[in-house]
């Protein structure tokens, strides 16, 4: 058996407030998997929990490893480049990232800097939003690891970056990677995804191939996540 | 390609790639493109094309050869067998619509004809 | 995993930058400030000495707030808590990262100082004259030890802020959001408090016992290890609580 990913009754509380109880969630490799759920459902506290950057409780296993500083190894995030300041210009965030992974291939990262066409001698401040999250795409691409987690990747992003990062995901993940993009709005990404994990009432409230979907109900992905909030389609 | 979000994305793969042999764009013998090229190009999966092109190996109108890709069966009898079962099943649903409008199989025959005509005349 | 020397590099390029960048300032002020005299008053003896000390001597203080700010950025950002290794080598290698960019402001302080006393060489001695002969060689490891005393105390100020500030981050995931910004406040003047009774009840006690050591050194040597001890333990609680509950900022 071969699962990249293992979260077994995996909890998460702030200030009192539960957002996650009693999660388990299991992912072979190889999958694009779509995260679906409101905003504020728990996505990506989710995906924090995998990387180490939220502390919960329960057992997460990434490439069979508990360890988080092996997690850190197996797992590729898009984080929002909080650490530089605005003024960092990308060549250098770049190596940075050159620098600090072993697994960043820089062959892999001039591809995709040519596909999105990016300008890796702009300062981070003068990147519009599309373009800042087609560097970070590029950046968690370039890595060769196990496992993608893209938290959100199309808010707020015009339909041609969207295209353009769609290809990208497509041409450059690995074949025997996982990848989880997390997203609230589904349509555009439907045709891409493997599975659908949808986080509701702090629980992984359905976990389905897609095509599974297609065929057993008969609707596409959107209208079925959608009844999930109506109560349309019971559940078994 | 624009996808039908109600149908399942493998099937609509192959139907494509139907459609692409029957008119001809894709000639017995023609190497199909590589799988990631293809679900680059249609926007879908890599897992789902692999699950369309296997369904089609099994169905005996692709070959593949190891190491060397994926190929349009030879065989053009099954092209043709296919494009007979397409466009029966076609013919299925109007058969089965016209059907549902109490029409005869004479009257559906008769119907069909005068279609067929007034098109004609419009493409004038 | 990432290699200590890969984590040093992009940990302290950016410090070692900022010190190239406020060294720049400092130099900058100390011309103008130089010229301005010299045009309006004229440039008295011991002047360019007394300036760029004085220049310098503030650039210190904000080079060290800088690198207190920089320090605690790191346990906060995804950017580097995503790195690949154990949240000890990453405190560690922050913590020396700090140091050496301090260090190596420290040297460039040490350089400018000795070109301006120099130039204000006369009057210099001038000053020193008076003061009665002290052995060179006792005067050196006084100075080095100074140097060391302080070196050890900004790791020990380093260190309770980075204490305080996990300690706040952590109570803060679990008590309710009500009235945060006012409990946070206690907690960080709590936590400093506390830290300096611990440090005014060792000092006695060292001071208590050290009645019975004699040296011209020991009262600095006392006062180092103290310091040193003390960040020590604050190291090793600050390492648990990045590794238990040290979240970072969500996206």
């Amino acid at each position: 058996m071969t699962n990249v990913l293992a979260m077994e009754q995996v909890s998460y509380k702030r200030n009192l407030k539960t957002i996650l109880q009693g999660v388990d969630l299991t992912l072979a490799t190889g999958k694009i998997v779509g995260l679906l759920g409101e905003n504020g459902a728990g996505k990506t506290t989710l995906m924090r929990l995998i990387t180490g950057s939220a502390k919960g409780q329960g057992s997460i296993a990434v490439c069979g490893d508990t360890a988080m500083a092996q997690h850190k190894r197996h797992v590729s995030f898009t984080e929002q480049l909080r650490g530089f300041s605005a003024n960092t210009k990308v060549e250098r965030v770049v190596n940075f990232y050159r620098t600090v992974y072993p697994d960043f291939d820089g062959q892999r990262f001039e591809e995709l800097v040519t596909f999105l066409q990016i300008d890796t001698t702009l300062k981070l401040s003068a990147l519009s939003k599309g373009m800042k999250e087609k560097v970070i795409i590029a950046l968690t691409l370039a890595r060769q690891t196990q496992l993608y987690l893209l938290d959100e990747p199309f808010s707020g992003i015009d339909s041609m970056s969207r295209k353009k990062i769609i290809s990208s995901i497509l041409k450059w993940k690995p074949t025997d990677a996982t990848m989880v993009i997390s997203d609230h709005y589904v349509s555009e990404i439907a045709p891409i995804l493997d599975e659908v994990v949808i986080v509701k009432d702090q629980a992984i409230y359905a976990h389905k191939l897609s095509d599974e979907i297609r065929e057993d109900y008969g609707i596409g992905i959107e209208a079925y996540y959608e009844s999930l909030y109506e109560g349309g389609v019971s559940h078994d | 390609m624009e996808f039908d979000d109600k149908v399942p994305i493998y099937y609509q793969i192959k139907t494509y790639l139907y459609h692409e042999m029957i008119i001809g764009q894709l000639a017995p013998g023609d190497k199909l493109p590589a799988v990631r090229q293809l679900a680059v190009d249609l926007t879908v999966n890599v897992n789902t094309v692999q699950r369309a092109l296997g369904e089609m190996i099994t169905e005996g109108i692709i070959e593949s050869k190891r190491g060397k890709g994926n190929f349009v069966t030879m065989d053009e009898q099954r092209i043709t067998h296919l494009k007979e079962q397409l466009v029966m099943e076609q013919l299925e649903r109007v058969y089965e619509q016209l059907h549902a409008l109490n029409l005869t199989d004479e009257e559906i025959i008769a119907s069909l004809k005068r279609y067929i005509a007034q098109r004609g005349q419009q493409h004038d | 995993m990432t290699s200590f020397g890969s984590l040093f590099k992009v940990l302290g390029m950016q410090r070692f930058r900022k010190m190239n960048y406020v060294a720049g300032l400092s130099l900058a002020a100390i011309f103008v400030s130089l010229l301005w005299s010299w045009f309006t008053t004229g440039i008295s003896s011991g002047q360019v000495f007394s300036v760029t000390e004085s220049w310098l001597g503030s650039a210190s203080m904000v080079v060290w707030i800088l690198l207190a700010i920089d320090n605690e950025h790191v346990y906060t950002r995804d950017t580097f808590r995503l790195i690949p290794v154990s949240d000890m080598k990453l405190y560690l290698t922050n913590l020396l990262a700090s140091l050496s960019a301090f260090v190596y402001f420290g040297l460039i302080h040490l350089v400018l100082m000795g070109i301006s006393a120099r130039i204000d060489h006369k009057f210099l001695m001038d000053l020193t004259h008076g003061v009665g002969n002290v052995p060179i060689q006792k005067a050196l490891i006084v100075t080095g030890l100074l140097i060391i005393l302080v070196l050890v105390l900004m790791i020990l100020i380093w260190t309770t802020i980075s204490f305080a500030h996990l300690v706040v981050r952590t109570t803060g995931s679990f008590l309710p959001n009500i009235g945060r910004r006012i409990v946070n406040a206690i907690l960080y003047l709590l936590i400093i408090y506390l830290v300096v009774r611990v440090l005014v009840y060792l000092i006695e006690l060292v001071s208590h016992f050290g009645v019975s050591f004699q040296g011209d050194y020991s009262p600095f040597i006392f006062m180092i290890s103290i310091f040193l001890g003390l960040a020590i333990v604050e190291a090793i609680i600050n390492i648990f609580l990045l590794k238990k509950w040290g979240e970072t900022i969500a996206n």
